[in-house]
């Protein structure tokens, strides 16, 4: 009984197929249709679409209250300012002197098409497909079903967050806004700052569920377009469900997928990102996402923060090394402390080799298990603080730091010169701007210290030899990783490791290839 | 847990686990001529043995005999839980009995292993072992080898001795024709203090030991060894007492002192002219005449160039009556004339021993520090 049943089923569900597809043909036959015969908008097949969810709106009334003269107004309710609605498109249309005049429906179209409505985004749609778009996104749509024509307005209304302060990177000097949620907010957000004609906002589409709108930002006449273009090529290329999280279009435009140093930055602040693209790169705003995506980024450029720029080039140019320096000292030190107490005790001072000699008497695990241990820890630390509520994870950070860490140290689990090195190994790799490569430097931690711990400095060599090769043999849209420290023609160093004063950075990176070489002058 | 990846890699050794040394004794054995005796300090228990716990800052001593030191060294690690890790090496101290026998017999160790640096410091006990002066330099708020390195620090204040490295050593007794010289250390009881009832001595940097064919034949102290280091650069400062003319003593303090050795082979005679020029300031004075004038000033001079003068000699006489090259002079030849040393170079130390060495020492005072003239010096005296 049961498999016939499920024959049945199945048999049901062929036939359904089949009829859909007759269907889909015919929905087919009447686009061209419609093609042909100029429109052919019907209010029932967008009820089809979209009414079986509640928050479809569609009310059908006459203009002027003329019998003649049906119209449905269409929309989705909480994306649309009903006020505006109200104010803009349904009093005209039941008052307007105007439209008293029409007598039949394409006479009250020519009167909207002539501004009757006077809404400034008005567009006229003729088919189905663009009307329910345009709806989805926000849009009222007023149907005149016997006309199959359509007029949209973008009456967007929905509740979205306020420009608020930069949460992440915070700077002294400069703006305190950041970029939001909206997609048209944050662009006008980056036209306020960048208000030549030449710059391009061209928008893309992604994600076959979301239908995420995504816009690539550029200065034409600057930006190198073979960037541009290999962009664009690879988001058309783009083969996903949804764009909700940046990851999936981070992943996509990545060029070597294996490597765990990040290839793009991200900001959520507009000045970093107008500089950016003023720079000749290429910035990617995706609906939904508070932040911009900058692409290429290369190593040098992941080390420098927005304060570089707003201070005094001396001081920029010591706290940039400072940064490079600190990079190298949380890559290495746990490593390097795990070579010399275990392999090279010439290394260290008399004093202090006694002194670490000394805290680690009667320590149980050797001092590689303990820098594992210690790290292991750290992450966890930094896991569990991201996860908990922010008044519980201080407490939890406390207690993790301070008490057990105090607690192993007495009850001699852990030696004290261990805690300091990972402490210091910690502390040091937040003077990291990028968060990202952050992360990757303390992955890169943990194999270092491995290495160490089998063939000493030795190990430390080699793992150097290893992240050169991995950094130097990326290369994002044609910009190598290592730029410009690898560039044989002329090196541009002065905004690299130090920050010159700006008079002397006359060109723009020269391995962005920019069509616009010369910043000044 | 762990406990099976105790020794996953070889040559992981940890650092709680490693014994450092940074003092060490090379002895001559008191009981069998032919075996040599290591001592050494090592913090920290050591286990039992021979070992004796010394004072409360926690050192053990360890001493061991063997039929060389490399011998002694592994005996060492039969009753001592630590590894012994010779790479913070700081200084050697040889026994007089040993320094007799024969100091490359003792160095040898030292200079082939790998872990031990060049640039420690070798000194010879006059009078005791080594092992006497581990045992018995106090111990109690400071460890030997800080007392030792503070001597060495200061060596440079009274220019009777200096700091000469394994390598130098090393270097001086591969040379054919120049002896070696190396500073040595006397047990003193100058700071009157018992340390747990056991009586403390304090080692004291007197000159140099001289060696002739790797042999200690003698001590140079005093103004002997400070012409010694005149002549070889080593010197830094130190202090001439002269007087005045109504025979009140003057300190002058030697600020700065270069030596050069010319030698000048002329008819195939070989002459020596050794120039030293030195500048130095008044630092006190027990009279009350005004001596910055130029006449004075001359006097004072003169006195000191004869200081200098006499303390070189002295230095040169010890030499040539003993036969041993260690003012470099033989290499100042060599250097000049590298073809006729190729003569001279088989019978050097009787060359030597009857070498025209002529002195010639050129003083300047310069400063008188804050005061020019002495505190209460009478007016009349002015003029």
């Amino acid at each position: 009984m049961f498999f016939e049943k499920k024959g049945k089923d199945e048999l049901k569900e062929d036939d359904l197929k089949k009829k859909e597809e007759v269907e889909s043909k015919e929905v087919d036959l009447k686009k061209e249709e419609s093609k042909n015969s100029g429109g052919k908008v019907s209010i029932e097949k967008i009820k089809e679409k979209l009414g079986k969810s509640v928050d479809f709106a569609c009310k059908e009334f006459y203009v002027n209250s003329n019998k003649d003269l049906p119209v449905a107004i269409v929309y989705i309710n909480g994306l649309i300012d009903s006020l505006k609605t109200s104010e803009f498109i349904l009093q005209p249309l039941a008052e307007s002197e105007t439209l008293k005049s029409a007598q039949t429906p394409q006479e009250v179209i020519e009167l909207i098409e002539q501004g009757a409505l006077y809404y400034s985004s008005q567009t006229k749609r003729e088919k189905d497909e663009d009307v329910i778009k345009d709806v989805i996104e926000g849009s009222v749509a007023l149907v005149f079903g016997q006309e199959g024509i359509a007029f949209t307005f973008d009456l967007k209304g929905f509740e979205r967050r306020s420009i608020s302060e930069p949460t992440a990177e915070n700077v002294k000097k400069g703006g305190k806004d950041s970029f939001v949620e909206t997609l048209r907010v944050n662009t006008a957000t980056i036209r306020r700052r960048i208000k030549t004609p030449d710059l391009i906002i061209e928008e893309k589409v992604v994600g076959k569920q979301s239908l995420t709108q995504l816009n690539i930002i550029y200065i034409d006449g600057i930006t190198n377009m073979d960037i541009v273009n290999s962009i664009k090529k690879r988001i058309d290329e783009l083969d996903i469900d949804e764009v909700l999280s940046i990851g999936k279009l981070d992943e996509h435009i990545n060029e070597k997928k294996y490597s765990v140093f990040p290839q793009i930055d991200h900001t959520e602040r507009p000045d970093k990102f107008c500089t950016d693209i003023i720079e000749g790169r290429v910035g990617i705003i995706v609906d939904g996402l508070p932040m911009g995506v900058i692409v290429p980024a290369e190593f040098a450029k992941l080390l420098q923060a927005p304060e570089d720029y707003s201070e005094d080039p001396i001081i920029a140019s010591l706290i940039r090394l400072l940064r490079y320096f600190l990079l190298m000292f949380t890559i290495l030190l746990p490593g390097f402390y795990v070579a010399v107490t275990t392999f090279h005790p010439e290394m260290i001072p008399t004093e202090l080799a006694m002194a670490i000699a000394e805290s680690k008497e009667g320590v149980p695990l050797p001092i590689f298990f303990e820098v594992i241990l210690m790290l292991v820890a750290f992450e966890i630390l930094v896991e569990a603080g991201l996860r908990l509520p922010r008044t519980i994870a201080q407490a939890v950070s406390i207690v993790g730091a301070l008490v057990v860490g105090d607690a192993a140290v007495t009850a001699k689990l852990i030696s004290p010169g261990v805690v300091i090195i990972i402490a210091i190994a910690a502390i040091a790799s937040y003077a990291v701007p990028n968060q990202d490569l952050s992360n990757a430097i303390r992955l890169w931690r943990f194999i270092f210290v491995i290495l160490c711990s089998i063939i000493g400095l030795f190990g430390l060599i080699i793992g150097v030899i290893l992240i050169i090769f991995d950094l130097a043999k990326m290369e994002t849209l044609g910009v190598a990783y290592l730029e410009p420290f690898v560039e044989n023609k002329s090196m541009q160093i002065g905004d690299s490791i130090i920050r010159l004063p700006f008079k002397f950075l006359k060109y723009r990176p020269n391995f962005l290839k920019t069509s616009n070489k010369k910043r000044l002058g | 847990m762990f406990s099976g990846c105790e020794n996953i890699v070889k040559g992981r050794i940890e650092i709680d686990k490693t014994g450092f040394i940074r003092t060490v004794a090379f002895d001559k054995s008191k009981e069998n001529d032919d075996n040599m005796k290591l001592t050494f300090a090592l913090k920290g228990k050591s286990g039992g043995g021979n070992a004796k716990e010394s004072g409360s800052s926690g050192f053990s001593i360890i001493s061991e005999e063997g039929k060389t030191i490399f011998d002694a060294n592994r005996k060492v690690r039969t009753f001592v839980s630590k590894n012994i890790f010779w790479g913070h090496m700081v200084f050697i101290l040889i026994g007089e009995d040993a320094a007799k026998d024969d100091i490359i017999k003792y160095l040898d160790f030292a200079t082939r292993n790998q872990d031990i640096r060049y640039t420690l410091n070798v000194m010879i006990v006059k009078g005791a072992t080594g092992e006497e002066a581990i045992n018995k330099i106090r111990t109690k708020d400071i460890t030997v080898t800080e007392t030792l390195s503070s001597l060495i620090d200061n060596a440079g204040d009274v220019s009777v001795s200096s700091k000469l490295e394994l390598g130098e050593i090393v270097q001086m007794l591969d040379s054919e024709y120049s002896c070696v010289y190396i500073p040595y250390i006397e047990l003193v009881n100058k700071i009157k203090e018992e340390e747990d009832g056991k009586e403390v001595l304090e080692p004291s940097l007197e000159g140099y030991a001289i060696f002739k064919d790797a042999k200690l034949i003698g001590y140079i102290n005093g103004g002997t060894s400070r012409g010694a280091n005149w002549v070889n650069n080593k010197g830094d400062t130190g202090t001439t007492i002269v007087k005045d003319s109504k025979g009140k003593d003057i300190c002058l303090e030697i600020i700065n002192i270069k030596s050069k050795t010319i030698p000048e082979i002329k008819d195939d005679k070989i002459k020596v002219k050794i120039e030293i020029n030195m500048t130095s300031d008044v630092t006190e004075y027990e009279g009350r005449e005004d001596i910055f004038k130029e006449k004075a000033l001359k006097d004072i001079e003169k006195q000191q160039e004869d200081i200098i003068k006499n303390e070189v000699k002295s230095a040169i006489k010890y030499a040539k009556e003993k036969e041993v090259d260690f003012l470099g002079i033989g290499d100042a030849v060599y250097h000049k004339y590298p073809i006729e040393w190729e003569i001279y170079k088989k019978k050097w130390p009787k060359t030597f021993k009857n070498l025209p060495i002529s002195v010639d020492v050129m003083t300047k005072i310069n400063r008188t520090h804050n005061i020019t003239q002495p505190t209460g010096m009478k007016e009349g005296n002015k003029k």
